[in-house]
């Protein structure tokens, strides 16, 4: 049961991060390959915050999503005059810069041996409170994330997808829309970010590789590009397959590879016969 | 000169691509309430026109005036807050938004496009607004029944329609309209027409209109302007200048003057 609850948290978390990162990929069409970084910062200033420095932790999650959605929106600004496969080239050096700074920060917080010791409030202190907690800030986040794509804004992020140009004739700055929701999905990763942390009671460098960035690229592609039920679908699908490797008695010093070929057969498939996902409403070649 | 307080001027534009002059030294006034229509060979430079008033290229000389005020600054991006709106001659619709929302995302000032307006009444509001709006201006064109369809999915001729109902809809004073009815079928041209007379007369808006279809020309235009090899060769009373020998023997040919 406690094994349970670890992997319904561990859904939560991830799909808030997957939420977010369909916002810029699904509907904005920005190709990001970077959401790891945001994801580290904020598990990092939460952490910090609340480790080294004793402040709350609600108060340090806050802090830890407002850094990371600043962080967002600093490093999006000078990737706005690239675009197509430069821009996602440069979102993964934002995540290999990210890695190092977490990596080098030692010894003050510990560096690449990671954060221990979460002084976390009892909503987060026992398993059964944490799933609970977790699941329903990702359920408000989902909500938001629909009221978002179904408002005006999301229209106008569907429109900076299909054609930039065209919304710029009509006297709308593309770029605002892609900054505003940049920042707001990066925001919301870092709030991930510390959760992900208070899940995990430990973080260090290594949870924010590439790996972490593809990641959430594999779950928003087989749940479905520009949708909310899609981010939920793909994180659910993928961590209960993952799961249920256990259950087929492998050594385990084979479970580590044998997902990830799974995972990179999923997105070859994926990329031939289904590109929009299980509920996808878009796809890169539109 | 009063008409230069009133509508779009361009004066005295000069522009060339490197070595290559496009035009050298031209003015075009298109009054509010009228369209000036601009025709010409292709390559005579009557994009690079709309491109230049919209702030692609900068001119080598001369300038560009709004209701007697004088561009600066403008970009892409901000044409609309200068007033002005242009189509494009390839249609550049969403493809993946509905008819509709084409339109709706073309609407200016919209309190739902921050994330604030997610959380205000207002927003919701205005939305309800704007929607009744945007299928007044696809019944204007008979795409009402369209509204709900991806616009990816109309064909050519709607979504010709569709850009320019959404250049209308963004309430710009002076419209640059680049050859609204290339590749449109015949049957469509009355809609464009009934467009241009009631939306955009009517209104009192300024209309720059780039067109290879005399026939669309003769039939909305209130003056014309003939650019050929760089210069303005005649440019006036629509009737007068269709009739110039001049513009017939460089331009029109003699089958059309039959």
């Amino acid at each position: 049961m406690e094994h349970l609850l670890y992997i319904g948290t561990l859904i939560a978390v991830w799909t808030i991060v997957a939420l977010a990162a369909n916002l810029v990929i699904g509907y904005t069409g920005m190709m990001s390959m970077g959401q790891a970084a945001y994801l580290g910062v904020g598990a990092y200033v939460t952490a910090t915050l609340n480790i080294l420095l004793g402040v709350n932790f609600y108060l340090a999650l806050l802090i830890g999503s407002i850094i990371a959605a600043v962080v967002g929106a600093i490093t999006l600004l000078p990737l706005l005059r690239i675009g197509g496969f430069y821009f996602a080239l440069a979102t993964l050096g934002i995540n290999f810069v990210f890695f190092d700074i977490f990596h080098n920060l030692a010894p003050r917080v510990e560096g690449s041996e990671g954060l221990y010791g979460l002084q976390l409030p009892d909503l987060l202190a026992s398993s059964a409170p944490r799933f609970a907690t977790t699941v329903a800030v990702a359920i408000a986040c989902a909500m938001l994330c629909q009221a978002v794509v179904t408002s005006p804004l999301g229209r106008a992020l569907r429109a900076t997808r299909d054609r930039p140009d065209a919304l710029a004739a009509l006297g709308k700055d593309p770029r605002r829309y892609q900054v505003l929701i940049w920042t707001f999905a990066a925001g919301l990763t870092g709030l991930a970010g510390g959760l992900y942390a208070a899940t995990l009671f430990y973080i260090d460098p290594t949870l924010f590789t590439l790996d972490a960035s593809i990641l959430v690229l594999v779950y928003i592609g087989v749940g479905g590009l520009a949708s909310t039920t899609g981010s939920v679908l793909g994180v659910i699908l993928l961590i209960a397959f993952n799961e249920s490797l256990r259950f087929l008695g492998l050594p385990s010093q084979f479970v580590g590879p044998f997902q990830q070929a799974i995972y990179g057969l999923l997105l070859i498939l994926l990329m031939i016969f289904r590109r929009r996902g299980l509920v996808g409403k878009y796809d890169f070649t539109e | 000169m009063t008409l230069r307080n009133n509508g779009l001027y361009i004066d005295r534009l000069s522009m060339n691509f490197g070595g290559v002059v496009v035009f050298e030294d031209i003015s075009i006034e298109a009054p509010s309430s009228k369209v000036t229509a601009c025709i010409g060979p292709n390559g005579a430079g009557k994009t690079t026109i709309i491109n230049i008033v919209c702030g692609v290229f900068p001119p080598r000389t001369g300038k560009v005036y709004i209701d007697g005020v004088q561009l600066s600054g403008v970009r892409p991006f901000n044409t609309v807050r200068y007033g002005l709106c242009r189509s494009f001659q390839d249609v550049r619709i969403f493809p993946s938004l509905t008819a509709i929302e084409n339109v709706l995302v073309a609407m200016p000032n919209q309190g739902g496009e921050s994330l604030s307006g997610l959380f205000l009444p207002g927003g919701w509001r205005q939305e309800r607004a704007n929607r009744e709006r945007a299928r007044h201006l696809l019944q204007a064109v008979a795409l009402e029944s369209a509204a709900e369809r991806a616009a990816g999915e109309l064909p050519f001729g709607q979504q010709k329609l569709l850009s320019l109902v959404r250049a209308i809809a963004t309430g710009a004073r002076v419209l640059l309209l680049d050859e609204p009815a290339a590749g449109l079928e015949s049957d469509l041209i009355p809609h464009v027409v009934d467009l241009i007379r009631s939306l955009v007369k009517a209104e009192g808006r300024a209309t720059f209109l780039v067109e290879h279809n005399i026939e669309l020309v003769r039939q909305v235009a209130d003056q014309i302007c003939v650019l050929q090899a760089g210069r303005i060769i005649a440019s006036g009373d629509v009737q007068r200048v269709l009739d110039d020998q001049t513009v017939i023997r460089e331009y029109l040919g003699q089958v059309y003057n039959v």
